[in-house]
């Protein structure tokens, strides 16, 4: 990287400020590159000006830092770390598994010893396993991946909690508690493990291994299905009803209608969040605005009535809250106003 | 390179030839070495903050788990850097694909912002300076800005930044000047300008 001395006598500004030897000077000094450049200087005290020149562009060059906080660090690990194991024990079982097949009868003594500590192993595990809990929440406007104890994976949506006990039994229940929206990929498990979403006191989704999405906020409560099969069960005083949903089927009770109804749908609707966009087709507005309210915390009036009717078309990236509300003044000529998190709006006046 | 950071080269590559053996202290360090900086670097390429965190997430669950397949790498830093990139880059432009978006998209766009003046001297000059940089700066390419940060954050070599973001050495090379330049004739006007005025200024006690 280091020239002869000689080498940098005709350098224009340009020259240094592309040099690498130069550049470390300016950058990450050390005595050899110090000594050197004054060495040079004194050779050639004439070129003085270029390099004062190139230097103060180089040492200018100072970027704006994205500091991540304590919690970001600690969470990522912690998915991280929980995936890991999951992977490491699906490993582990695969491999033995392998070896009893093929030895079974020969090792059999070896194989009930086995699997007597494996019991007093699961004994152990069960009665050091503690009622703790494990919870998740979203802010407004953010989404979250989390990695549940059987390597299943959740996307939360913003402003959603999503509670489970910090650990699994092999062969229990996998329950897990939601308020408010998430996406969930099941894992099956070899012993078909039953994985229960808690939605409210008396709805459950229940499911082996499937992907679905659910939501559960003041609104209402719905599960949209997109591969597998999933059970959903309502409690009634009139008794218990069970619904089972097929891919592209979705079921929910919203607003004015208290019954839950099934009908067919398309899932990617109720599941582009996750890729952090809002999607509406054909969505009538205060549904819309239901949504900005709980996706950013917004608490949107509307002036007239008659907007109400409208239905909207189009989808916007999450990160940017004001886009839809940008989107449906230009498409319909309305105005809105924001004070905060409170929004006004109304329609074109004249 | 030094001997001191030949050392510490050496160390981290033991350190990541622990790691594939499947040592997960080693693992950790890793991560608590480079979870800052590849958080900074992801947040240049997107404003949204929990996306390159789950990227940083997929890169290290996939490091641990392909982790007898991996070779070992020359730079530990440039690997990671090359990878989270090309995940990120995967994910934005999957997102993309799946929806149309209602208004420009600013994703994938380097933003590069010249921290606030170190020393708060209200000198008009330096102020002045300042501005005519970030306003140049706002001028390069996407490419052009990444390489900058390579280079000047980062401080990675012509050769390292051609391994990072795919393209020749050569091309590299030419990126960064072409930025430089660009940064470089920003400044000039004023270098001028104040030469012009110190010109002005002696020419009265010229009899």
């Amino acid at each position: 990287m280091k020239k002869e001395i000689q080498a940098y006598e005709h350098y224009t500004v340009t020259e240094f400020l592309e040099d690498e030897y130069f550049q470390q000077w300016v950058r990450q000094p050390d005595q050899e590159t110090d000594e050197f450049w004054h060495e040079w200087l004194k050779k050639y005290p004439h070129k003085l000006g270029e390099i004062t020149e190139a230097r103060s562009l180089l040492e200018r060059l100072q970027f704006q830092t994205d500091t991540p906080s304590d919690e970001s660090r600690n969470r990522v690990w912690q998915n991280i770390v929980a995936a890991n194991q999951v992977f490491d024990q699906q490993l582990e079982s695969a491999s033995t598994g392998k070896v009893i097949t093929l030895y079974s009868f020969r090792y059999l003594r070896q194989l009930a010893a086995a699997v007597v500590l494996l019991v007093i192993g699961a004994a152990g595990y069960l009665f050091l396993q503690n009622s703790t809990q494990q919870q998740y929440d979203t802010a407004f406007g953010e989404v979250k991946t989390v990695v549940l104890p059987d390597g299943s994976t959740v996307k939360l949506n913003a402003n959603s909690t999503l509670r489970f006990p910090a650990k699994w039994t092999p062969a229990g229940l996998r329950e897990v508690w939601l308020e408010g929206e998430a996406y969930f990929s099941v894992k099956h498990t070899q012993n078909h493990q039953r994985f229960v979403v808690h939605l409210t006191d008396s709805t459950q989704v229940e499911v082996l291994g499937t992907k679905f999405t659910a939501f559960q906020r003041k609104r209402g409560t719905r599960v949209v299905l997109a591969s597998g099969k999933v059970k959903f069960d309502i409690e009634r005083v009139t008794g218990n009803r069970e619904v089972y949903l097929k891919p592209g089927e979705m079921i929910e009770s919203m607003e004015k209608s208290s019954d839950f109804a099934k009908k067919a749908t398309d899932p990617t609707q109720f599941s582009a969040w996750i890729e952090r966009k809002l999607v509406f087709h054909n969505v009538p507005l205060p549904e819309v605005l239901a949504v900005l309210e709980e996706t950013y915390g917004m608490q949107i009036t509307v002036a007239d009535s008659s907007l109400l009717q409208k239905r909207v078309w189009g989808s916007a990236p999450m990160e940017d809250e004001g886009v839809v509300l940008k989107g449906l003044s230009k498409t319909f000529g309305w105005r809105f106003t924001r004070k905060g998190n409170q929004v006004l709006l109304s329609g074109s006046g004249k | 390179m030094d001997k001191q950071e030949l050392h510490k080269a050496d160390v981290e590559i033991e350190n990541w030839i622990a790691f594939q053996q499947g040592d997960q202290r080693a693992y950790s360090r890793i991560y608590q070495a480079y979870f800052t900086r590849l958080y900074n670097y992801g947040n240049k390429f997107t404003s949204d903050k929990s996306l390159v965190e789950d990227c940083i997430q997929d890169l290290f669950i996939r490091l641990w788990q392909n982790r007898s397949q991996h070779v070992v790498p020359a730079s530990v830093r440039n690997y990671l850097f090359k990878s989270l990139r090309n995940i990120l880059f995967n994910k934005i432009t999957s997102r993309k694909e799946t929806l149309a978006s209602m208004e420009e998209d600013n994703d994938m766009a380097f933003q590069l912002v010249l921290s606030p003046e170190m020393d708060i001297i209200q000198v008009h000059d330096l102020e002045e300076r300042h501005r005519q940089l970030t306003r140049a700066l706002e001028e390069l390419t996407q490419r052009q800005k990444e390489a900058l940060f390579l280079k000047f954050y980062e401080g990675l070599s012509y050769e390292e930044i051609s391994q990072v973001i795919s393209i020749t050495v050569k091309g590299t090379y030419k990126l960064v000047a072409r930025a430089l330049e660009v940064l470089h004739n920003s400044l000039k006007k004023i270098f001028l300008l104040i030469n012009f005025f110190l010109v002005w200024l002696a020419t009265p006690l010229i009899p």
